[in-house]
């Protein structure tokens, strides 16, 4: 995977969460962003696309700021459908989208597998976080 | 008399009786409608048509659930009572008047008990003679049935069923009303269980995301520390292996050279990283490996530690034991405010007289309210370039509460989030910020010295939280034994003089005050005296010495609103009798001074 370098957009409002995410997903190679909502993650999307670098990976958090900057419950779902709308829009390659929560619940995973998540993942288990990427960006060590 | 004369006198007999019956049906009409409660209406009920219509007993009975039985549900006096604690019932459709009426939805009468067969003999009962069945019907259903019984023979006519059945249809209009109304209730509150069920879950829901989202990075930045400290370790022990020996035997690198070969036995994979970080470019690197790095995940697990504290901290509030006593509110809130650690840019605006009377409350929960309350104003005004909050302190308009408000310019709350911010874990900060343990805490603490707390707010214009909190009474009965003595107060604090003063003079003892320029005369002339131990023009030690020279320390008690352990131990090492926690109760006061005398005496 060294000849790649893997650009992963992470988005969580929860700033330590966010940071140790960002600190492990580095030190496993990636080149990493991060957004605290929507609508600030959209942008950079927006803008790597702009810039001809765009995100391979977008992991996103399920409850955190809307496009209104306001706290909801699957707030990341409106995210996913947004880039997913973006992509079809602009005829790009596909982004997938990883969604990740604390709610280690079937019908959670369901609801976003549901509304097109490449993934799901339940917060803080790590490994599951990178095996889960790496198959997301058919990564084979 | 003639045969029309008698005829015309039957005729007005019969309406004036009617007329009767009919002004005592409107009587119980517009008694019964008036009870909404059905378990206050049917008791009434009976003794309302009693006293009416002057029967000897009245009874109403419910049809069940299964329509198998008519239930007495209400019966007039002790025979009533009786009957309804043995549970007396009658078959619908049975041998009896009330099974009758109740299944055939008709009145029925008995004229004369003893020949009738159709009828129940009960034993407390005995002075019945005639009874008289009547159906309580809504829309041809019979939901029971009323008896009314006459001492007299032949008491009813047929003629009597109508007014008597007007009376009883209107009962059964009543009693319908407040079985309705009570299901209602009953919906009503189920439903209330329910939602507030619901909130519960929700907030518990929102609060395992909340736990779990600040404890989460807890265990990746512990498992990077140790990462990176094994592989600076051996990556320094690497450098220096081919080092000068001058360099290499510094004990220090001694010491990490023999812990490489540690890690590297117990860790073969650190092998693997020093050979990656090895390959990085310096920038990246830094990054990855860097004293930075590792203080930033020290940070992030002590900020998750001091979160789950609070959690600890907001679980544990309510539940800490109060000892209320009369405090000075405005004392405490600005003790609070001169505590909480501020943004540089942030105004607090204080309010508070001097003047306000005491309540009654812990000092230290106050603390913890106020601090929570300055806390969530604080946290609300995170992005309001002028974030100022409002502190005022004045008397309710009946003089029995001291309110408080806490005022902020932030976010302010939505309408359909104002009732959820009592709720335990409910935070208004979304997933982010603090568990919103903090309003529910200092709701239950308020709850129990009998304060209140609610909150105005409209999105976007700041909140204004108020407290109540309750004034202390003065006049609270005090059991102490009155004393006798001679006492020197010495505390230039007018509020806590004049409530000493009070409280010793009301109870036998004489007391003095010290003097303006703090001058006396001669402390052994009194048989105790009470030094505050903060004064707010002189110092206070410096008059326990001078007590001290005048050989009568050991008379002295020293009264502290801040009784520490170092302090007690000092003054007591000094020679003082006692130290008494200010704000002391009138009970508390009494009893040190008595204490305090009778162990002087005693000496």
């Amino acid at each position: 995977m060294d000849d790649i370098e893997y650009k992963i957009l992470l988005v969580d409002d929860e700033e330590n969460l966010i940071r140790s995410m960002e600190k492990t997903l580095f030190r496993e190679g990636f080149d990493v962003e991060t957004a605290g909502g929507n609508a600030e993650a959209f942008e950079l999307i927006n803008e790597a696309v702009a810039d001809e670098a765009p995100f391979h990976l977008v992991v996103v958090d399920l409850n955190m700021p809307d496009f209104e900057g306001k706290e909801k419950r699957y707030a990341g779902l409106e995210l996913l459908a947004r880039i997913k709308e973006y992509v079809k829009e602009n005829d790009l390659a596909d982004l997938p989208v990883i969604v990740n929560s604390a709610w280690d619940e079937v019908e959670t995973a369901k609801k976003c597998i549901d509304a097109g998540a490449t993934d799901y993942f339940v917060k803080g288990r790590t490994n599951e976080m990178l095996i889960k990427i790496r198959k997301a960006l058919h990564i084979t060590d | 008399m003639d045969p029309a004369q008698t005829e015309a006198n039957i005729t007005l007999e019969k309406a004036l009786r009617r007329a009767n019956l009919l002004a005592a049906a409107a009587e119980v009409g517009q008694n019964i409608t008036r009870i909404l409660d059905v378990e206050e209406l049917l008791p009434k009920t009976v003794d309302i048509i009693c006293d009416a219509y002057n029967f000897y007993y009245a009874g109403v009975f419910i049809v069940d659930e299964a329509r198998e039985f008519a239930v007495l549900r209400a019966g007039r006096g002790e025979p009533g009572r009786i009957m309804i604690e043995n549970n007396h019932k009658l078959a619908v459709g049975g041998n009896s008047m009330i099974g009758a009426a109740t299944a055939l939805n008709e009145a029925r009468i008995s004229l004369d008990v003893d020949t009738e067969k159709v009828w129940y003999p009960n034993p407390v009962l005995p002075e019945t003679r005639s009874e008289m069945a009547l159906p309580l019907a809504i829309g041809g259903r019979v939901i029971g049935a009323l008896t009314v019984q006459s001492t007299q023979e032949a008491a009813f006519s047929d003629e009597d069923i109508v007014s008597l059945q007007a009376m009883a249809n209107q009962l059964a209009i009543a009693i319908s009303n407040a079985m309705q109304r009570r299901q209602l209730d009953q919906a009503n509150a189920e439903l209330v269980r329910t939602k507030t069920f619901e909130a519960i879950a929700t907030a518990t829901g929102d609060a395992i995301h909340w736990i779990g989202n600040k404890s989460e990075p807890i265990g990746s930045s512990v498992a990077r520390i140790r990462s990176d400290v094994q592989t600076l370790v051996c990556a320094v022990a690497d450098a220096i292996a081919d080092a000068p020996d001058e360099i290499k035997n510094k004990p220090i690198l001694q010491l990490l050279s023999k812990e490489s070969v540690v890690v590297r036995e117990k860790n073969p994979e650190v092998e693997n990283v020093i050979r990656r970080i090895n390959k990085l470019k310096p920038d990246r690197l830094a990054k990855m490996l860097s004293l930075t790095s590792i203080m930033e995940d020290l940070h992030i697990i002590a900020d998750a530690a001091v979160l789950i504290l609070k959690i600890k901290e907001d679980l544990i509030g309510p539940a800490r034991e109060q000892a209320p006593r009369p405090t000075m509110a405005g004392d405490v809130l600005q003790d609070a405010v001169s505590n909480f650690d501020k943004r540089k840019d942030m105004e607090i605006v204080l309010d508070i007289p001097m003047e306000l009377p005491m309540v009654l409350a812990d000092p230290l929960q106050l603390n913890r309210i106020f601090s929570n309350l300055l806390k969530n104003a604080y946290e609300a005004m995170d992005e309001q370039p002028n974030p100022q909050i409002k502190v005022r302190a004045y008397l309710s308009d009946n003089g029995k509460s001291v309110m408080m408000d806490v005022t902020d310019n932030g976010c302010g709350i939505a309408t359909d989030r104002l009732d959820k911010l009592w709720i335990i874990f409910h935070t208004t900060k979304g997933l982010k910020g603090h568990a919103g343990l903090g309003l529910s805490a200092c709701r239950l603490i308020l709850d129990q010295i009998g304060g209140q707390i609610s909150v105005t707010s409209q999105e976007g214009q700041g909140a204004t939280f108020t407290m109540t909190l309750p004034v202390y009474d003065f006049s609270e009965t005090v059991t102490v034994e009155p004393g006798t003595g001679k006492i020197l107060l010495v505390d230039d604090y007018d509020i806590w003089q004049q409530f000493a003063t009070d409280t010793l003079q009301s109870n036998g003892y004489t007391v003095a005050i010290c003097e303006e320029d703090y001058s006396v005369d001669n402390y052994a002339s009194y048989d105790l005296i009470i030094v505050d131990d903060l004064l707010l023009k002189a110092d206070s030690f410096e008059m326990l010495k001078q007590i001290k020279d005048a050989g009568v320390i050991g008379k002295t008690v020293a009264v502290s609103s801040n009784p520490r352990v170092e302090r007690t131990k000092d003054r007591k090492l000094f020679g003082v009798q006692n130290l008494l926690p200010k704000p002391y109760t009138q009970a508390s006061l009494l009893n040190e001074v008595k204490n305090a005398l009778d162990l002087i005496n005693q000496s």
